[in-house]
């Protein structure tokens, strides 16, 4: 981990903490909402960015952790730590469910795959009303005296933003990272050097699911509101978009992203019902104006799965990564 | 279980099958050939849906509904040639996620403009006169529009067999997905073969959302919940391959109107069901080839 990273960190914890005690009640909440964005869009870009898995799944397990969250403060006098750490134990379990099943899908199959468990998630949710209350949703749970403060419950989730973000970047920059990026590059070769692709896509898949649920449930307690829709996969493709608009090949870019997407959700939302219409102009517009690839935003260049015309090889387009 | 229930629902279902074929065998000839899972496709569907309203609306259902089909979908083929020309050639042979990327943000751009224009009311229009009637069958009743599109969708499953199995336009495409350097080599203009291909399979999306209009409004989220059910019968049938989209297309409309008589709400649950086990057994689909081609 770089120093730059550490330092990062450092100035996230500070700078968001302190500003919790200037922002007023709207503000904080707010200000939970996007930071729990970021969370889900980091979590996300392990599997996108660095396991190289397209998912449009990963609103089942925010979803998982939102509703965890509700249901736990529904019915019982667990609290919200516990509510949110079932969540994320679930969304454990249900992430390496999903991977193992789609170990061997590529690219769209993948991608479709995903979408198709979060649908069959999102329509239990649905229709099993008298646990969940189906399109009604469930609201107004009491997430505990000290949480109830908007202020507190903002600092909680400062808190565990940054304690989430140290343990990615640890995870990033361990031997098991680096060796998920290797795979991601070439998965063929990496088979071919020994590596076991299918272990390390199902532990980054996890790893991604637990960090969504997380996300998942401190929305919950901040909105004190869940809803089916948190499943639905347009829900998943919002982490898609926070990380292709910030950035796929950095760790901080997804960050980034959220930030942006946010602010054009509530900004441009303002203005028009049809905002995503720019999101869509502005990643179109990324996607196309770059030399050669994308350099930054999409990382390699040539498809691998094609054999290579004669005489050229495809040569990955490495971009570091930091 | 009641079997006049039982028959209408697959009647019902049948007619559904069928404009999920037209759209799945667009999005399956792009792929076979261009190999681009194309993203942007149930937009266009809503696009030429909403179109395909306005005119009908103008012209009256009876003319305007058969003008709709034969002038919005070659209008929208003009706009897929277009986006082919402008932004889709510059995908080719890159990774997915920028396939992804590039059409899933075409399709938020056409789906977000149409309803820009129309608003988020939902727009329908009744069948042409003479499909206005149904007929009995025994003591089932069936709307003469869905025998319509059941036949309709045969004869261009046909169509589409004929074309690329036995006509010289279909050998030059086969050709030009098997070995594209040398087709090219051959003298084969690939670049208009592919923009051809393209605004084609537009062309069947087009169809598919004019023929929608008398069964189903064109509403907000059609694109997407279209969308994600045309790749489902794609997925399911095996891309590239037209008579796996069309066998499919009628194992996902059956599904999905027999499972409204168990699961009222979320029939579309069994497709997912349905596309999950096909996958898990047979990753290349039903007819799929593990070697992407067009068949």
């Amino acid at each position: 981990m770089s120093r730059r990273d550490s330092w990062v960190l450092v100035i996230l914890l500070a700078g968001s903490g302190l500003a919790g005690f200037f922002l007023d009640t709207y503000y904080l909440n707010v200000g939970t909402e996007v930071i729990t964005a970021v969370i889900f869009a980091m979590s996300y870009n392990i599997a996108l960015g660095y396991g190289g898995l397209v998912s449009f799944g990963h609103s089942f397990f925010y979803g998982l952790g939102a509703y965890s969250v509700a249901i736990i403060l529904r019915d019982t006098s667990l609290g919200f730590p516990i509510g949110m750490l079932i969540g994320m134990a679930l969304s454990a379990f249900f992430g390496a469910v999903v991977a193992y099943v789609t170990r061997r899908s590529r690219e769209v199959y993948f991608a479709i795959l995903t979408l198709g468990f979060s649908q069959v998630a999102f329509f239990i949710i649905f229709t099993w009303y008298e646990f969940t209350e189906g399109d009604n949703g469930i609201f107004g749970f009491n997430v505990g005296r000290i949480l109830s403060a908007p202020r507190n419950f903002y600092w909680l989730t400062v808190i565990l933003a940054v304690a989430w973000f140290w343990v990615l970047l640890r995870v990033v920059h361990s031997p098991f990272g680096l060796t998920l990026k290797a795979i991601r590059d070439h998965e063929d070769r990496s088979k071919f050097i020994g590596l076991y692709p299918d272990k390390h896509k199902i532990i980054a898949l996890t790893v991604s699911a637990v960090g969504s649920a997380m996300a998942g449930s401190l929305y919950a307690g901040m909105s004190k509101l869940v809803h089916p829709n948190l499943l639905h996969w347009m829900t998943a493709a919002q982490p898609l978009f926070m990380t292709l608009v910030g950035g796929i090949n950095s760790f901080w870019g997804p960050a980034v992203g959220a930030v942006v997407y946010k602010i054009a959700e509530v900004f441009l939302g303002q203005i028009t019902e049809r905002w995503t219409l720019f999101i869509g102009v502005v990643l179109l517009a990324i996607a196309l104006i770059a030399p050669n690839g994308l350099v930054g935003l999409v990382r390699r260049g040539e498809r691998r799965t094609n054999p290579a015309p004669a005489g050229t090889r495809g040569k990955p387009d490495v971009t570091p990564v930091q | 279980m009641d079997a006049t229930i039982f028959l209408s629902q697959i009647f019902a279902g049948l007619s559904r099958s069928m404009l999920l074929f037209f759209a799945g065998s667009g999005l399956t000839v792009i792929f076979g050939l261009l190999k681009i899972f194309n993203f942007a496709h149930g937009a266009l569907y809503m696009l030429s849906a909403y179109l395909g309203f306005t005119f009908a609306a103008a012209f009256g259902s009876s003319l305007g509904l058969g003008g709709a089909v034969v002038v919005i979908p070659v209008g929208v083929a003009l706009l897929g040639i277009f986006l082919e020309r402008v932004i889709i050639k510059r995908i080719y042979e890159k990774e997915f996620l920028l396939q992804l990327i590039v059409t899933y943000a075409l399709s938020l751009i056409i789906a977000e403009s149409v309803l820009w224009g129309y608003g988020g009311n939902p727009r329908s229009i009744m069948a042409p006169e003479i499909f206005r009637t149904s007929f009995a069958l025994g003591k089932v009743v069936i709307p003469y529009y869905q025998i319509f599109l059941i036949v309709m969708g045969i004869v261009v499953a046909f169509a589409l067999w004929y074309v690329f199995q036995k006509t010289n336009i279909g050998w030059t495409i086969e050709a030009a997905v098997t070995d594209r350097a040398m087709a090219s080599a051959l003298g084969i203009p690939i670049d208009l073969l592919y923009a051809l291909t393209f605004g084609a399979g537009c062309w069947l999306a087009g169809v598919a959302g004019v023929l929608s209009l008398p069964i189903s409004a064109a509403a907000p989220g059609m694109d997407a919940s279209m969308g994600v059910e045309t790749f489902a019968v794609v997925i399911i049938g095996g891309l590239g391959n037209i008579w796996g989209t069309f066998a499919a297309a009628l194992l996902i409309g059956l599904v999905e109107s027999l499972g409204v008589l168990w699961l009222p709400r979320g029939s579309i649950v069994f497709v997912y069901v349905l596309m999950l086990i096909v996958l898990m057994l047979r990753p290349q689909g039903l007819f799929g080839r593990l070697v992407r081609g067009l068949k």
